[in-house]
């Protein structure tokens, strides 16, 4: 394309037919299932997913403008299984008791929702995103790295005036997560040991295993599956940790299901002290599925209950003969350092489950 | 996206911002379902067909008194039903099998508790009997021995219609791992995806 000057001026009317025609022609329009969005920073162009097959966990997020007061983000998930079941969704649970409550259909406790029973999820809680934004989302201008447009306007021999100019680039975007995933309670356990000074024997390890079911008593045994910000860490002590005393994880495994991404529109404006508000019906969700199978869980949870371990079973305690010749105050103080170091050592291994895709 | 047109007298840098921000936005994004492959000529737009149903192995189609599987295969073998193949088969339930509105349809397998191992597993004929397709109310085995093993393939709903929910997708190798002394000793079943 030769560019059209009349002395230094550009023709107007090459300018609409020619250069504008051409960017016309590149605008992409949707044929039969596909569906294009338009957004400053591009076409983005995806498969329809009407009346396609939804793997387990398919989790599509949709706005409720009647939620909560001023509306809110909901999703619903394909039912997915573990070991045969569809998780308890405690949330919808806590919406259903208290809709039955206010339609004084009776007290809503004991409420039990499963997937099958395709609950609408809220989402309470988003998190914001300000760093390692996936590439898909740096794409549709959530980090800003635009570079201005420079022109030599000498080089051109153009006439330019860049008075009033403006910047007609695209606006920065902004990101949260909401993070749908599944949590299986489960026993932990911990190993204590007693060391004991024997003049005839040496050292007498006794050592007890203990069990806590106390997040299986608090969750029960069934899958719950769970909305937040960000999924909780599964909590694995350090030796450091172990040395000090701590031995057992928080007895749940969990499995990350989602992330649902929500971008925001491009008038968007961060509050200035930061608090980033949840994301209203302006706001486009995005789903990136971890999850596509159903699932087995193993972990034990039944476990010889505090069964203590001791001399009288030769195959359970240990002997360790007396190290030094030492004051007795000496002596109990190397004990409760073996004891401690021994305690560390036994309590390596963990109760953590395994998921496996069935 | 596309600038408005200009006139005479107008400002160039402005045209020329906006036929700037316009070309950025008309670069193709691949969104859901797309592989988008950029060439010196121009971009390949590649979609995935749209998938009405999945058709993987043990679809269970439910009925109001029976359910029918298709074909799936455990250590190679298809499973049986009676003395039929479970392709060929369907599997009768009753209204009274529901528990608390549910059903489970699984995979059920007998093993010798000497070797851990299916009875005759070396057979494929219709007289194998230790690798079959149930209705049961639990998707556990309810065996405390471990001598048979159960593995869920849909649940089925009772409300409000009846209809089944998938659960395997997948043909399977079965083995077992003994299970350390204690409560439930025995054998534990497991179902890999084969």
């Amino acid at each position: 394309m030769k560019l059209a000057l009349f002395g230094n001026k550009i023709v107007a009317d090459f300018w609409n037919k020619q250069v504008l025609g051409a960017l016309k022609k590149e605008e992409a329009s949707s044929g039969a299932h596909i569906r294009v969005e338009k957004f400053p920073q591009g076409q983005l162009v995806s498969v329809k997913d009407s009346g396609m097959w939804h793997h387990p966990w398919f989790t599509s997020p949709t706005w409720d403008p009647k939620g909560g007061s001023t509306g809110r983000w909901e999703c619903t998930v394909t039912p997915g299984f573990v070991d045969g079941v569809d998780p308890r969704v405690p949330a919808a649970e806590a919406e259903e008791a208290a809709r039955l409550e206010a339609q004084k259909k009776g007290s809503g406790k004991g409420v039990t929702l499963g997937l099958c029973d395709c609950p609408q999820i809220p989402f309470y809680h988003f998190k914001a995103v300000t760093s390692a934004i996936p590439k898909f989302f740096q794409a549709l201008g959530v980090k800003d790295h635009k570079e201005k447009v420079t022109i030599n306007a000498a080089a051109e021999k153009i006439t330019w005036d860049i008075t009033n100019a403006q910047d007609t680039g695209p606006k920065e975007r902004w990101l949260q997560q909401a993070q749908v995933y599944i949590s299986k309670a489960r026993a932990t356990y911990s190993m204590d040991a007693t060391v004991q000074g024997n003049l005839v024997m040496g050292q007498i390890v006794d050592y007890t295993v203990k069990y806590d079911m106390s997040s299986v008593e608090r969750a029960g045994t069934r899958t719950r599956l769970l909305t937040a910000g960000e999924m909780p860490a599964s909590y694995t002590p350090s030796l450091a940790d172990r040395i000090s005393g701590v031995y057992g994880d928080d007895g749940e495994d969990r499995h990350l299901v989602a992330t649902v991404y929500f971008l925001s529109p491009a008038d968007f404006n961060p509050p200035a002290d930061g608090a980033m508000p949840a994301p209203d019906e302006n706001w486009t969700p995005y789903v990136k599925h971890a999850l596509f199978w159903n699932l087995c869980c193993v972990a034990l949870n039944l476990p010889p209950v505090n069964v203590k371990q001791s001399a009288k079973d030769p195959f359970l305690a240990w002997f360790v003969g007396r190290y030094t010749v030492a004051p007795m105050a000496t002596e109990g103080a190397m004990e409760a350092e073996m004891q401690r170091l021994l305690v560390a050592a036994m309590n390596e291994s963990s109760n953590q489950g395994r998921f496996w895709t069935i | 996206m596309i600038p408005k047109e200009v006139k005479p007298g107008d400002l160039v840098l402005a045209a020329w911002n906006a036929v700037v921000g316009a070309m950025n936005s008309l670069v193709v994004l691949p969104g859901r379902g797309i592989l988008l492959t950029r060439h010196p000529a121009g971009c390949v737009i590649n979609a995935r067909s749209a998938i009405n149903g999945f058709s993987g192995a043990w679809k269970v189609s439910a009925g109001t008194k029976s359910v029918k599987v298709a074909r799936g295969f455990v250590n190679a073998m298809e499973p049986m039903v009676g003395d039929t193949l479970l392709s060929e088969a369907e599997i009768p339930y009753k209204a009274t099998d529901f528990k608390d509105g549910r059903l489970w349809v699984g995979i059920k397998v007998t093993i010798d508790p000497a070797t851990g191992k299916m009875k005759n597993s070396t057979q494929t004929t219709l007289t194998e009997k230790d690798l079959t397709v149930v209705v049961q109310s639990s998707p556990l085995s309810g065996d405390a021995t471990g001598t048979t093993g159960f593995h869920p393939l849909a649940l089925l709903l009772e409300k409000p219609t009846i209809r089944a929910v998938q659960i395997a997708y997948f043909d399977y190798q079965h083995s077992t791992a003994k299970k350390p002394t204690g409560p439930g000793k025995g054998y534990r079943h497991f179902f890999h995806v084969a």
